[in-house]
């Protein structure tokens, strides 16, 4: 077992080690004016680092002030990144993502930044300008179950049920079911 | 067995109207029906359970008590796995009962869609579930629900917990409940203010704070946005997340002689010596290998990053500070390897974290001592190896086979899951990584986990956590109470 623990680790050293970088599509993209996502961005942040870059999102959440700065948070397809902006650049904002709310669709353009310094190291974009392209709204949310005529005839069937059988259960003996009736000595 | 499921079940219930209430007070009128359903079929079905078994008779066995806590856990799987399902944020009914199931053994991996536009009434039970499997969700039901039985140590001891701080198994278990509700009001206060602190305000940061309390308390890891904690951006808040989560991952048994005042049970006890060793050792190493690549320039940097991360894999929580791509593609492959050696070794026993626990550490390295002195020394010494874990100790043969024994299983299952990640098409690093994370009920993901993910992988993610989480003997005896009839009929 322990050589098996071994092996698998040496394979994960060489198999790390032995990577080759991913290919550089991303940064040619950049150039001609492409459009990154979030997850495009975290993936090939070692390719674009100090990049300046265009960046569409949704904002996820509110903005986190910090003074004269604030944090946004920009997702799309379940992957969101950080986006360090001036306060007055997140100003126009109207509307974070939230349950049931669409956020505001943006364009940022901004800098990459893999380990960003000012940020304890985090992956980050550092905004130059934010655009919104849509004003947030409310958001046709999943399919669910929202039926209260069935949600309250189930609740009360439950505890209808319960209260049954903790009555017939004092009844009966240690061993017995519902379905023996006790028979009397 | 039906007659404790039931139990179980109905307790199940119980915890449906928290979310209930939370979808309530957020004014999420289309969310409420569906736990409320849910809590109904739930009592229903207990009490379907409860009278088909009628109350149970005679003292129960080692069998019993394991066979109980395994059927539990997978029928409670099931029906928690129900309100999750008609959440609407599930593609399958698998992927639903793989969140569940990542919740109740305080994983934290997770297959949601659409994560940033959850309910409040959702993440409330997402989040209720980790915390409430983190502390023993049967021994809750049974001590609340019944008056202590014959027999409940063993529901307790087959659940991964075996310390006593009463002399009755039911009192302890009110011990526990007793020591999370309070760290529950003082936590989620504290993380509320630090919710305020990164600019989420009022009641958004309150559920915030709650939310985040509770993943890290169970050391569960789960987060109520896709960035897990980078969402923040404060330095603040992730260290205040660190302090619950380490507090998280100590016995409950460490807790309480702390209460009791007995503050030198810290610095003697094994465990925490080796959770010490352990957490040094890895950091250190950790910190050297992001060093040479050169990737954070600052101690800020390392500490946000680095011994974050490190600590967030050795507690078995989850909580992540960095994407996870950036694990496979960034860190290197030695600081990777510090968090794989992390997470398969995890907390402590008898708290919510999981792993094969730092006291099974400690006593397979007084083990190896002992045998070095056994060689040096001449064959008539005798050799007495004492340890301190709540009361002194003396080392014997029993302990030292059991502490190997479950190691051994936890080794076997990583390496049986990485195959079959690899087997998936995965990469070897990023197959390697989630299996530790997976079996050491960790929750740290270098990107497989998602949707994607073959539904075969699915389920036997879900077993591995379910295994993990039961330190195997419970599910190991339901397996060969399931096999058992067979083999009699041929």
């Amino acid at each position: 077992m322990a050589v098996a623990l071994c092996v698998c680790l040496c394979c994960l050293i060489s198999s790390v080690v032995g990577a080759e970088a991913l290919p550089e599509e991303a940064v040619a993209g950049q150039s001609d004016g492409e459009v990154y996502s979030p997850a495009t961005v975290i993936d090939n942040a070692r390719h674009l680092t100090d990049v300046t870059i265009k960046l569409k999102g949704e904002v996820i959440g509110p903005v986190l002030w910090r003074g004269d700065s604030a944090w946004l948070n920009l997702g799309m397809d379940g992957v969101a990144v950080g986006v360090w902006v001036d306060a007055a650049q997140a100003r126009d904002l109207s509307t974070g993502g939230a349950y049931g709310i669409r956020g505001d669709i943006v364009l940022v353009t901004g800098e990459v930044r893999a380990t960003c310094e000012q940020h304890g190291g985090e992956l980050d974009v550092h905004a130059i300008s934010v655009f919104v392209l849509t004003s947030g709204g409310p958001l046709d949310g999943a399919e669910r179950f929202d039926s209260w005529p069935t949600a309250i005839g189930m609740s009360i069937a439950g505890l209808i049920s319960v209260a049954l059988v903790r009555l017939r259960l004092r009844s009966l003996a240690p061993g017995d079911n519902l379905r023996q009736q006790r028979v009397p000595k | 067995v039906a007659y404790y499921t039931g139990m179980v079940l109905w307790g199940v219930a119980g915890i449906m109207v928290v979310p209930a209430i939370i979808s309530l007070a957020s004014r999420e009128f289309d969310v409420m029906p569906g736990f409320l359903a849910s809590a109904g079929l739930s009592l229903l079905l207990g009490s379907i359970c409860v009278g088909f078994a009628g109350r149970p008779q005679g003292r129960m066995s080692w069998g019993h008590g394991m066979l109980v806590v395994a059927v539990s856990w997978l029928v409670a799987m099931v029906v928690c796995a129900v309100p999750s399902w008609l959440s609407g944020q599930y593609i399958s009914f698998v992927d639903a009962c793989f969140d569940v199931m990542s919740g109740f053994t305080t994983t934290g991996l997770i297959l949601i869609q659409d994560l940033d536009h959850v309910s409040d009434g959702m993440n409330t039970w997402r989040h209720l579930l980790s915390y409430v499997g983190g502390q023993g969700m049967i021994v809750l039901a049974l001590s609340f629900l019944t008056k202590s039985f014959p027999g409940i140590q063993r529901l307790y001891a087959s659940e991964g917990k075996d310390e006593r701080l009463s002399p009755s198994i039911a009192g302890t278990a009110r011990l526990i409940w007793r020591i999370s509700l309070w760290y529950l009001v003082v936590g989620t206060a504290v993380l509320t203010v630090g919710a305020w602190s990164s600019g989420i305000s009022g009641y958004r940061g309150f559920l915030h704070g709650l939310w985040v309390f509770l993943a890290a308390w169970s050391t569960g890891g789960f987060a109520p946005q896709t960035q897990s904690i980078i969402f923040y951006h404060s330095g603040l808040f992730e260290a205040l997340t660190m302090v619950f989560f380490v507090l998280g991952s100590l016995n409950f048994g460490l807790h309480h002689a702390v209460w009791q005042g007995n503050r030198a049970e810290v610095r003697r006890n094994l465990e925490v010596q080796a959770f010490v060793a352990t957490s040094v050792g890895l950091t250190l190493t950790a910190l050297f290998a992001l060093s040479r690549i050169d990737l954070y320039s600052s101690t800020a940097s390392l500490f946000r990053r680095g011994v974050y991360q490190l600590i967030s894999a050795h507690t078995t929580t989850g909580f992540m500070t960095i994407y996870p791509t950036q694990l496979i593609w960034q860190w290197g492959p030695l600081s990777l390897l510090t968090l794989v050696f992390a997470q398969l070794i995890g907390g402590s026993a008898s708290s919510t974290a999981g792993g094969f626990k730092g006291i099974r550490v400690g006593l397979a390295v007084k083990a190896i001592g002992q045998e070095i002195r056994r060689l040096l020394l001449p064959e008539s010494a005798v050799i007495v190896t004492r340890f301190h874990f709540f009361k002194n100790s003396v080392l014997e043969d029993r302990q030292t086979r059991s502490a190997l024994l479950i190691i051994g299983l936890y080794i076997l299952t990583f390496s049986l899951t990485a195959v079959a990640n690899v087997a998936s098409g995965y990469a070897l690093d990023v197959s390697l990584f989630e299996a530790a994370s997976v079996t050491g009920n960790v929750g740290l993901s270098a990107g497989l986990t998602g949707v994607a993910m073959p539904t075969a992988l699915k389920l036997w993610y879900i077993l591995v956590m379910w295994v993990g989480r039961l330190e195997f003997m419970a599910v190991l005896v339901f397996i060969g109470y399931v096999l058992r009839p067979r083999r009699t009929v041929r």
